[in-house]
């Protein structure tokens, strides 16, 4: 994997987290 | 005839690179279900139940139990997703799930601290209880990270790592010379520092082949015992000695 790609997949990684975390929100919001 | 080496991977695996990216973000939203229902129930008092056969004082706010089972249970399981699609991505991308563990106890932490200082209810003061399971949460959440901080430091400086061997490339002109600065003691020395004092020095993990030359401090040391014993004169014991530091300097 190159550099370039492993600066892609950081970033993804990233907005994987904070998009966990809005649909964590979400779901719990739905659900409560 | 010469074959062309294969070049190495561009990009990573799109499967596994789907599936760590989905795994993150089911432990990103575990983490949230578990801080969201604990803040709910913490603010009818810390505690309460669901089901069985006895009378229910303080009921679980609705949904509550099962997001926080989601939460608990998916988080796991998308943990041990991310940690085997992360190792087909190879490097430290299965390594940075442990991230999830201060992020989990750093956040639950958060909650007994906050609601710590001002509990539920009309009881003024602060609920001390929680106020420990804060403290006790955050030294389990960021005391780990003080140690990877510490190993990150200490490699850093190590001729193995990619920062070393970069300043390794960089005085490539000139050949390379033994690290001759005294090694602090454990109290002046820095955090990272501690790590490496607790290695032994590459140097001294240097051996010489049966075949090479023979230590001259050893050498020396034997010939000054044979001419304290007497079995050397003093003009032999100088030219051996003389032989002994010429043999040394001409097979370097």
């Amino acid at each position: 994997v190159t550099a370039g790609w492993r600066r892609v997949l950081a970033l993804l990684t990233l907005a994987a987290c904070v998009a966990g975390v809005v649909f964590g929100g979400w779901l719990y919001g739905l659900l409560t | 005839v010469s074959t062309p080496r294969p070049a190495p991977a561009a990009r990573p695996p799109l499967g596994a690179t789907v599936a760590y990216l989905l795994a993150v973000a089911g432990v990103a939203a575990g983490i949230t279900l578990t801080f969201l229902g604990m803040r709910a129930v913490m603010d009818i008092g810390g505690y309460c139940a669901e089901g069985g056969p006895y009378v229910i004082e303080t009921s679980c706010p609705e949904g509550v139990p099962l997001l926080m089972t989601l939460g608990i249970l998916g988080g796991v399981v998308a943990a041990f997703v991310a940690a085997a699609a992360g190792s087909r991505l190879g490097g430290s991308w299965s390594s940075l799930l442990l991230l999830a563990w201060p992020a989990l106890f750093g956040a639950l932490g958060w909650n007994f601290l906050e609601y710590g200082f001002n509990p539920p209810g009309d009881e003024p003061g602060w609920a001390w209880g929680w106020l420990i399971c804060g403290v006790v949460f955050w030294v389990m959440a960021f005391g780990p990270l003080v140690f990877v901080v510490m190993g990150v430091r200490a490699s850093a400086g190590s001729p193995t790592s990619a920062g070393g061997a970069r300043r390794l490339r960089a005085g490539a002109s000139r050949a390379p010379e033994p690290d001759r600065r005294p090694r602090p003691s454990a109290a002046e020395a820095e955090p990272g520092e501690l790590f490496a004092m607790a290695m032994p020095d590459p140097g001294s993990l240097d051996v010489e082949s049966p075949q090479g030359p023979p230590d001259l401090v050893d050498g020396l040391e034997r010939l000054a015992a044979l001419r304290s014993g007497g079995e050397l004169s003093a003009d032999e014991y100088a030219a051996a000695k003389q032989a002994l530091i010429r043999d040394a300097g001409s097979s370097q």
